[in-house]
């Protein structure tokens, strides 16, 4: 169930070289325990990648695959943050560093624990 | 439960970034304390800080996949791997002469427990009066 209603909220890297938007009504937020979520303590909300807008910074986006290499992980080839990613389970989606969105409060939106480490 | 002490005997803890080519060992107790910063950069980086004197870091490999990055005072150096994104130590402000690895960038097997304190990086002048953090040891 929605937590709130949709908006557009914006969001950058740290160098502000990769800007984006996106549209959601925040169901929830979720973690993952997998190796790379676990290292950069990820908190995203998904969202569809037609709620979702490159605004800059294609030319500092940098790529890492792993594993079944399906996940695009991206982060900013300057200032090393992770925005967003593409999905491995549903590549169709954009995990959102939600770290990284403007005058962005949590409180209130519930927290889902995935379970990445258990993925084949 | 007992949190960590700073006569704690030391073991070497070993870590690195994802893709594996920034490894790395520090040498710290069993029991770690570690920081857990509002700054700009540390808030979008999900980074957890345990910070060691020079002398008690070092690099395995990788140093030719590190990138820098600075901003502000440019005094902290930001590192992290330009293949996989991955930030697992830096220079920081607080201790320039130090490093601060991620301790959620450490190997499994070696922290018997975490003790996480939050800092107010956000607030830089206030948290850190005297410009810095406290000497290391």
């Amino acid at each position: 169930m929605a937590s709130r209603s949709p908006q557009t909220y914006r969001g950058s890297c740290h160098c502000g070289a990769v800007q984006f938007e996106i549209v959601t009504d925040f169901p929830e937020l979720t973690t993952c325990d997998c190796s790379i979520c676990r290292r950069k303590n990820a908190l995203m909300v998904k969202v569809h990648e037609t709620a979702f807008r490159l605004l800059s910074g294609s030319e500092a986006l940098r790529t890492y695959r792993f594993h079944t290499r399906t996940a695009k992980h991206h982060f900013c080839g300057t200032c090393g943050i992770y925005t967003f990613h593409r999905k491995r389970v549903t590549p169709d989606y954009y995990g959102i560093n939600v770290f990284c969105l403007e005058d962005f409060d949590p409180a209130g939106i519930p927290v889902r624990a995935t379970v990445g480490a258990g993925m084949p | 439960m007992k949190g960590p002490s700073t006569n704690a005997p030391e073991i070497t803890h070993t870590g690195g970034c994802h893709c594996g080519r920034v490894r790395f060992e520090v040498t710290a107790p069993a029991r770690l304390q570690v920081t857990d910063c509002n700054c700009s950069i540390c808030a979008k980086s999900g980074y957890l800080h345990l910070i060691v004197p020079k002398s008690k870091f070092q690099l395995l490999s990788g140093a030719e996949w590190l990138t820098t990055y600075q901003f502000n005072t440019r005094t902290a150096r930001h590192l992290f791997c330009s293949l996989c994104g991955v930030k697992s130590f830096y220079v920081p402000r607080s201790h320039p002469d130090g490093y601060s690895v991620n301790a959620r960038c450490l190997d499994e097997g070696t922290v018997e427990e975490l003790v996480i304190v939050p800092s107010d990086g956000k607030n830089w002048e206030r948290t850190y009066p005297s410009g810095r953090g406290r000497p290391l040891t």
